[in-house]
């Protein structure tokens, strides 16, 4: 019989850990390594390149900013009120991750193209969401709005409702409640929400091959220079988004996120 | 002044109420009762962070039902204090100043100087709140409650996770207050010593339902019913019958009988004797000499020793089960130890007949 002692089991936490970061890691520095410097430098001076990764970057940014307005005011309602329905509105705003991508990207066409039940109303007012920057921004939004929504209820979630009564009692009106005192106690998990949000945006393919083809962001690009080319076409931009993004993360993460406290901290 | 007319509050399964209480300007209000009596639901209804089912709420004879919590200029102080982490404590003492019309940041800060000064907390003022006492956040939490010039102060178990040192001292603190600034406190505790040094008034909850209201003392010494006494502390509620033809005469279970101080109704009568009421000797006393012509005097056997503080409670067997509380070195002068024979005193005024019903 195997008697597990707790050198043993944080070893095999070890072992099953590593395996998981050489998983994940590995695809990605040998994607890396393979293009070389040369290649990278080559890359980012071509054109479509260029404006494909400033596309698919600011066009995250853009979708984000929109899930900030519109999901971070549900997200606190979720996380503070009980009402008929709650768990249906839940599952209803999860939905884009189980979608399939491409699916996502039919299910919109059939609601903001052309012919679409929105889209028909707006074209005519020079608004189409179809091989348009907005078509992308719509994709990426609604693919990755849940990460923004899931992570920001949690981190409202966490704030003591009895800060705002307090807050309340001392003259503060609900919004006022909120913009003092929750938000200022949740607003680094709010913005790992928008982080999560904008990197799942970055990394859209699906929907926004569907929707928006043209102009490319720095997924389809990729798949089209694959197709196009072999594999060797393809690294270039590839590896130069995983490099933003690894940035970005790493960096927001470092710089705006406290580190988890330990037990001896909170002491 | 804070009044609560039939007041109705539902949580889930939960109903408390109708409870009626008032407490007048300046005055102190305790409501006391166990856990999950519901004592924090009507508190929170009295801020505005709870709505009532049922029933009125009155703050200075504003009817405050329908208000918003920032209409009805009540404090209102958490078990923890409750300050903002992300505020130092001068920020947390600041906070309510603009509704209390405070303008000016220099007006302000005088402001957070004088309240600080108040509650003995003006050297805390640049610290955040992580780094405070129990007993420092819970001043703080006073001060910065009366920055916003609340008509009427509610607590919430704000003396629960404060160390006995500190206790006492916040115990002066929101008396203090309350007296010198004519404020209504309504102070929510399951602590009965805090409570009998603290209340004015006094109301006991239990499971959802208000009990008793009144001074503390005569809570104590008459509660109205079985819960109360018990939850009160008085440990010895006896169930017995009125003896057939002796009106002040009630027989126990155990064959025992009491003598009480006044004339009862035939048939069941339940008993309270306070625990520190009930004396011991380890012989009968000579009656006479020792004034004991109105007191129950029954021999008993001890059961239990406990010490508590600077008291030893005894269980004695009279054979039915009496608790005394005495002072830790009367007990030892006595020399008691378990299967020690002893005589049971109850002085009949210290008997307690609960209403019927």
């Amino acid at each position: 019989m195997i008697r597990f002692r707790p050198s043993l089991f944080w070893a095999l936490c070890a072992v099953a850990g590593a395996l998981l970061l050489a998983f994940v890691l590995l695809p990605a520095a040998s994607m890396i390594v393979g293009a070389g410097a040369g290649l990278l430098g080559e890359a980012l001076r071509q054109d479509d390149v260029r404006r494909s990764l400033w596309l698919t970057v600011s066009a995250a940014v853009i979708a984000t900013v929109i899930g900030f307005v519109v999901g971070v005011p549900l997200a606190y309602v979720l996380a503070r009120k009980e009402f008929p329905g709650k768990r249906l509105v839940e599952g209803v705003i999860d939905l884009p991750i189980v979608f399939p991508h491409t699916a996502a990207g039919v299910a919109l066409l059939t609601v903001w193209g052309r012919d679409g039940v929105v889209g028909r109303v707006l074209a005519p007012l020079g608004i189409t969401f179809t091989e348009t920057v907005a078509g992308i921004v719509l994709a990426m939004l609604f693919v990755s709005l849940p990460f923004l929504v899931d992570t920001a209820r949690e981190a409202f979630a966490m704030v003591d409702p009895r800060y705002e009564h307090v807050a309340r009692t001392l003259g503060s009106s609900p919004g006022g409640a909120f913009a003092r005192v929750t938000f200022p106690q949740a607003w680094r998990g709010v913005l790992a929400g928008g982080v999560l949000m904008w990197g799942r945006g970055i990394s859209e393919f699906g929907a926004v091959v569907i929707l928006a083809y043209n102009p490319k962001v720095i997924s389809v690009l990729t798949y089209e220079r694959f197709e196009g080319f072999g594999l060797r076409a393809a690294q270039p931009p590839a590896v130069l988004i995983v490099i933003v993004a690894f940035v970005v993360f790493v960096g927001l993460r470092t710089l705006l996120l406290p580190r988890r406290r330990s037990r001896k901290d909170a002491a | 002044m804070i009044g609560l007319s039939g007041i109705e509050i539902q949580a889930g399964g939960f109903r408390v109420g109708p409870v009626d209480l008032e407490v007048q300007d300046g005055e102190y209000g305790v409501l006391l009762g166990p856990s999950g009596a519901g004592k924090s639901l009507v508190l929170e209804a009295v801020a505005g962070v709870r709505r009532v089912a049922a029933g009125a709420i009155r703050v200075d004879d504003e009817d405050v039902t329908a208000l918003t919590p920032e209409k009805r200029h009540v404090g209102l102080v958490f078990q923890d204090g409750l300050l903002f982490p992300h505020l130092s404590v001068a920020g947390n003492v600041a906070y309510g100043l603009r509704r209390a019309g405070v303008a000016g940041r220099a007006a302000r800060a005088a402001e957070v100087e004088r309240l600080a000064d108040a509650v003995g907390a003006t050297a805390l003022l640049k610290r955040k709140p992580a780094t405070l006492s129990g007993g420092e956040r819970q001043r703080v939490a006073v001060a910065r409650a009366l920055a916003a010039r609340p008509r009427a102060l509610l607590l919430d178990e704000p003396l629960s996770a404060v160390d006995a040192e500190a206790r006492e001292g916040l115990q002066e603190l929101l008396r203090r207050v309350s007296h010198e600034q004519g404020l209504s406190v309504l102070h929510v505790t399951h602590d009965r010593a805090e409570a009998s040094a603290l209340a004015d008034t006094c109301a006991v909850l239990v499971g959802g339902r208000l009990l008793q209201t009144g001074p503390p003392r005569k809570i104590l010494m008459a509660p109205a019913d079985e819960a109360v006494a018990r939850f009160v502390g008085a440990r010895n509620v006896l169930h017995g019958v009125r003896d057939a033809s002796d009106a002040r005469l009630v027989h126990l279970p155990g064959g025992a009988a009491l003598r009480i101080a006044h004339d009862i109704p035939a048939g069941p009568a339940d008993l309270v004797v306070r625990p520190e009421d009930v004396r011991l000797w380890r012989a009968r006393p000579p009656a006479a000499a020792a004034g004991l012509d109105d007191v129950t005097v029954l021999p008993g056997n001890v059961v239990g020793l406990s010490l508590q503080g600077g008291f030893v409670l005894i269980r004695v067997e009279v054979p039915d089960a009496l608790d005394a509380l005495l002072p830790a070195r009367d007990a030892d002068a006595l020399g008691l130890t378990l299967g020690a024979a002893v005589d049971v005193g109850v002085p009949a005024g210290a008997v307690h007949v609960l209403p019927p019903g």
